[in-house]
């Protein structure tokens, strides 16, 4: 049975908003970033600055995790790095952004010698390399998503505060995302990930291939 | 409009134990007073008019009002010339269920207004479908997922209805608009009679709304546009009290018919993040009607900034102190007026920029040139920038006519006809 409208929310199927075949995924509205909720949690944090573009619809279950956690939410044009710097003197201190864009807007902070953020949640996408040059302090807690706004890698508190570069698998790399017969479910390539023991945590560790 | 009642409740709140500091500093109380109490109108009156200079003297997190868990939302405008953006929080509230009036929002809904999410909220406690963002960089992508939707109604700025609408034509849904709410600034004839021809079955309202106002919309439209002048009217909103004064002196003025004047402000939500008690709102409004025949209070229409130092433009603002900025780096004369108007182009309105300048000497075609490649509308956007996308007309420059002597001469216009 089709879901009904308000049951769903649509995430775009490509990263590139120009893509030939660019089409919605339907996800069911009650999914929760239980990620993200456990990053604001363990980093204590006070206010979260998002600097993902408004395309990947990340903002309806970023706002959900904001509210389970207590948390304001400021949503950052990614292009107006001045303006979500400024928000760091008003009681935000964590940033949710892609790991292409840690150059530019701690970059920016660091000339002008603003305060810097002292959380980050950094999303990679899959076939990206690893992140060069991750923030010089600071928690710093990633992510590879499958589709904007779906992790299919994730981090535990653990691994986030040793900065290390492999992951847990979630649910979604699980079992993929569909609510309707005719979605393709999102799945990870077989040969993109490598085993690489168990984490402290207890959950087994993967590595992403490139 | 708050009763006076509800504004007695409105002071002792903002000045009582469980309050920010915010409002006993402003109004010279000491830490341990007791929470303020007016009797009366003439110490309503009494009290001091909040501006934005005092907002902006105070970083959000500590004039946000406690808990800070009740913030969900935080909008950032901009500040006074040479400032930085003002942080306003906000709890999550809603004042608009008289959507209701004009759609059922079953189907989904296209949203550009922030914060999109806290839309979403509004939407579905209404009883509507989805909600999808608009992002203005990536207007044909948002609009092919809204399409897949089935969206019928959108929540957007007015100067993004441009970067819609010809997607929404291409794939052929723009007939499917029902419902259309506009913020952001006030609609001119040609902008309405655009949207009216592209999205030909929509009910077209506005809301009246400022991201230091809590309890949004500050204005309920009185009627959809319909072509009729004026073309937006609205009535204050149950949750806020206007009142309006005098620009110039800050004085009461009576809202008689046809009076005009600049907002005094006051709101309070349910667990606000930040109540506002007479905050001058920036804006000069014509009185309609003393009487609203169908909601009982006085209604208005927005004349524009009273003191403008900025217009809102396709992807950024045209700035007075960016303005000053570039005319002293070409070395000229930092006075200006700034005139916009929306005109229509054959397809969708463009804003036409006229820039009086003083430059007896300047060739005024190379010199509009040149300001339009320097002049910043955000950090990597210039004014040349739009003329290249399509989205304004090229900058023309005059000779800056003599003031009145003595008088005051406003330096940023824009035309709503």
């Amino acid at each position: 049975m089709e879901a009904t409208r308000s049951d769903i929310r649509y995430t775009p199927s490509s990263f590139d908003a120009d893509d030939a075949g660019l089409a919605p995924v339907a996800r069911p509205a009650e999914w929760k970033w239980r990620s993200l909720e456990s990053f604001l949690r363990t980093g204590g944090s006070h206010g979260l600055i998002s600097r993902l573009p408004a395309f990947w619809q990340a903002v309806f279950p970023m706002h959900d995790a904001c509210r389970a956690t207590g948390i304001p939410l400021f949503v950052n044009d990614p292009e107006n790095i001045p303006v979500g710097a400024a928000a760091l003197d008003h009681g935000f201190d964590a940033v949710v952004c892609e790991a292409a864009d840690i150059p530019a807007f701690a970059g920016y902070c660091t000339e002008r010698n603003r305060t810097m953020p002292k959380a980050w949640f950094v999303i990679r996408r899959p076939g990206k390399a690893p992140v060069a040059h991750l923030p010089a302090s600071g928690l710093v807690w990633q992510e590879v998503h499958a589709l904007p706004g779906v992790p299919a890698l994730a981090q535990c508190e653990h691994l986030a505060r040793e900065r290390q570069r492999v992951f847990h698998m979630t649910s979604e790399s699980d079992s993929g995302v569909a609510l309707h017969a005719d979605d393709s479910p999102w799945t990870l390539p077989p040969d993109a990930l490598r085993a690489c023991g168990t984490c402290a945590c207890g959950l087994p560790l993967v590595e992403l291939v490139c | 409009m708050l009763t006076f009642a509800e504004l007695q409740e409105l002071v002792a709140y903002a000045t009582g134990p469980h309050a920010s500091s915010f409002y006993k500093k402003l109004y010279g109380m000491r830490p341990g007073d007791e929470a303020k109490r007016i009797e009366d109108d003439a110490a309503w009156r009494a009290l001091p008019q909040l501006l934005k200079r005092d907002l902006l003297a105070v970083p959000m997190h500590e004039r946000a009002f406690p808990p800070w868990k009740n913030v969900a939302s935080v909008f950032a405008s901009s500040g006074t010339s040479g400032a930085g953006p003002l942080f306003s929080p906000h709890a999550l509230n809603n004042g608009y269920a008289y959507r209701l009036r004009f759609h059922d929002f079953k189907k989904a809904t296209l949203v550009s207004i922030p914060p999109v999410a806290k839309k979403e909220w509004e939407v579905r406690a209404l009883g509507g479908g989805m909600v999808v963002a608009l992002d203005p960089k990536r207007a044909r992508a948002s609009v092919r997922l809204a399409k897949e939707a089935g969206v019928d109604s959108m929540f957007v700025f007015l100067y993004h209805v441009p970067l819609v609408a010809p997607h929404m034509e291409e794939f052929g849904i723009a007939r499917d608009i029902r419902f259309i709410e506009l913020a952001g600034e006030p609609c001119s004839l040609s902008f309405f009679r655009y949207i009216r021809r592209v999205f030909p079955n929509a009910v077209i309202v506005s809301e009246y709304s400022a991201s230091e106002v809590e309890t949004l919309p500050m204005g309920v439209v009185c009627r959809p546009l319909d072509g009729s002048e004026p073309l937006e009217v609205y009535h204050p909103h149950e949750r806020v009290h206007m009142e309006l004064i005098d620009p110039e002196s800050g004085v009461p003025r009576a809202p008689e018919k046809n009076a005009e004047g600049e907002l005094l402000i006051s709101s309070r939500a349910d667990s606000p993040a930040f109540p506002l008690v007479r905050y001058r709102i920036g804006d000069m409004v014509r009185i309609v009607e003393t009487t609203c025949a169908e909601h009982g209070t006085w209604s208005f229409q927005v004349l524009g900034r009273a003191d403008m130092d900025f217009i809102k433009v396709p992807g950024g603002m045209l700035r007075a102190d960016e303005i000053e900025r570039v005319l002293r780096a070409l070395g000229e004369s930092d006075r200006f007026e700034l005139h916009c108007a929306d005109r229509d182009d054959g397809a969708a309105p463009k804003l036409d920029a006229v820039l009086d300048v003083e430059s007896p000497e300047s060739d005024l075609e190379t010199l509009a040139a040149r300001i339009a490649q320097s002049l910043r509308l955000a950090p990597s956007y210039t004014f040349a920038d739009g003329v290249a996308r399509g989205l304004f007309f090229p900058l023309r420059c005059r000779r800056l006519a003599p003031g009145t002597p003595g008088g005051k001469r406003r330096r940023m216009t824009r035309s709503t006809t």
